[in-house]
């Protein structure tokens, strides 16, 4: 499981303070150091949008393990709130961000809307 | 009569120090204080702790641990990938106590087990603080977590000597993005970052090294454990954790060692008085 969770932080940004490694308290790269930015894509303009509550959860999983797959999902259930899933939205952008020390991109994932 | 009330009484003596036994129930008291899971999971692991406290028949039946393993290595699976790292060493040590009451050499076995799962948590811990975290070393994780984790506010207001003011000044400042270091810090509050982050790496190193079997530290593996905790657990906050190191460090302790054995036990009361402290 521990190396299980090396491979998982090197290769698959996992915060090293989960997963079973015992990095805790060993890093800034915490869950609460990292940010997810959403962002509605239209023709001319990307607007940010908030995640809701309701996904709170799976947020929360997105920013510890920024996997491809947990990202789209992510993405896939904000694209599918109806509130966003207007005639002239074509995607929505997820990025996770490293906050500490310095802000970093770890991942951004674009899904299409289908209208 | 007199012979007979001995006898008994060195009984008692005898049942009360079985360091293995005691480290099942300091196990099962753990989990009725920091019980794990949420919902369905969480009462029937408090049920079964319940059940393994108020019946020796049960606290040394197999199949109570094993259903032990199966909740908590369900929790960790449904939490994926949230669970605390404690969480995974507790599916370990409940394993390693459901194989151990099919052994005939009970103690011995989980001794063994207890050293090794110890040792390589602090082995692990040791890794990430000294090798591949890129801002452990330098001081910089203490120097910022000091100031933002609020869990550390205490430990920080305490030993560096900062009032309220002076803490949220410092907090605001890295919070709106910037650095640390230069005259918004404290000469005091590096000087106690740095001394913590090296005590950190010390104490983690000393007890891989003690209770992974090397014979110039091995000895000295109870006091060092025990004062990791007494210390560690006084700042950051994570009581369950605490509770588990002491159960094994209990479990691995010579029956003799009647000194050692109390140590942990009004350790893992010391924390219990952290906690609510706190």
């Amino acid at each position: 499981v521990a190396l299980h969770q090396l491979g998982a932080t090197v290769y698959g940004d996992l915060t090293p303070w989960l997963g079973g490694g015992f990095g805790m308290f060993a890093t800034l790269d915490t869950p609460g150091n990292r940010v997810i930015s959403a962002h509605l894509l239209e023709p001319d303009f990307r607007r940010e949008i908030v995640i809701p509550e309701s996904l709170s959860d799976a947020a929360e999983r997105a920013r510890a393990f920024p996997t491809r797959r947990r990202l789209a999902e992510l993405a896939r259930r904000l694209a599918a709130n109806p509130q966003y899933n207007r005639r002239t939205a074509e995607a929505v952008q997820l990025t996770v961000w490293r906050i500490r020390p310095n802000p970093e991109p770890i991942r951004t994932v674009r899904v299409d809307i289908d209208h | 009569v007199s012979t007979s009330i001995t006898d008994r009484l060195e009984s008692f003596r005898a049942r009360a120090l079985d360091p293995a036994t005691l480290a099942l129930r300091l196990t099962l008291a753990a989990l009725l204080l920091r019980p794990i899971g949420i919902g369905w999971l969480r009462y029937a692991v408090v049920a079964l702790a319940v059940v393994g406290l108020v019946s020796p028949k049960a606290l040394r039946h197999a199949m109570l641990w094993w259903l032990l393993v199966a909740l908590a290595t369900l929790r960790v699976i449904a939490d994926w990938p949230m669970a605390d790292n404690h969480g995974y060493l507790l599916c370990y040590w409940l394993l390693a106590i459901a194989l151990c009451r099919s052994s005939v050499e009970l103690e011995d076995t989980l001794a063994r087990n207890a050293q090794l799962l110890i040792g390589l948590t602090f082995a692990f811990a040791s890794l990430w603080k000294v090798l591949l975290s890129p801002d452990y070393l330098d001081g910089t994780f203490l120097r910022i977590s000091m100031a933002t984790d609020v869990r550390l506010e205490t430990f920080t207001r305490l030993a560096a000597g900062l009032d309220a003011v002076e803490l949220q000044t410092l907090r605001e400042h890295l919070h709106s993005g910037g650095s640390i270091g230069g005259a918004a810090e404290p000469t005091r509050y590096r000087a106690v970052a740095m001394i913590a982050t090296g005590w950190n790496v010390f104490i983690n190193l000393a007890l891989a090294c003690a209770f992974l079997g090397l014979p110039w530290i091995a000895r000295t593996r109870n006091i060092l454990l025990i004062v990791y905790c007494t210390v560690t657990y006084a700042v950051a906050t994570v009581d369950g954790f605490a509770w588990l190191l002491i159960s094994m460090g209990i479990a691995q302790t010579d029956r003799v060692a009647v000194r050692t054995i109390a140590g942990f036990v009004a350790v893992f009361l010391l924390v219990l008085g952290y906690r609510a402290w706190n």
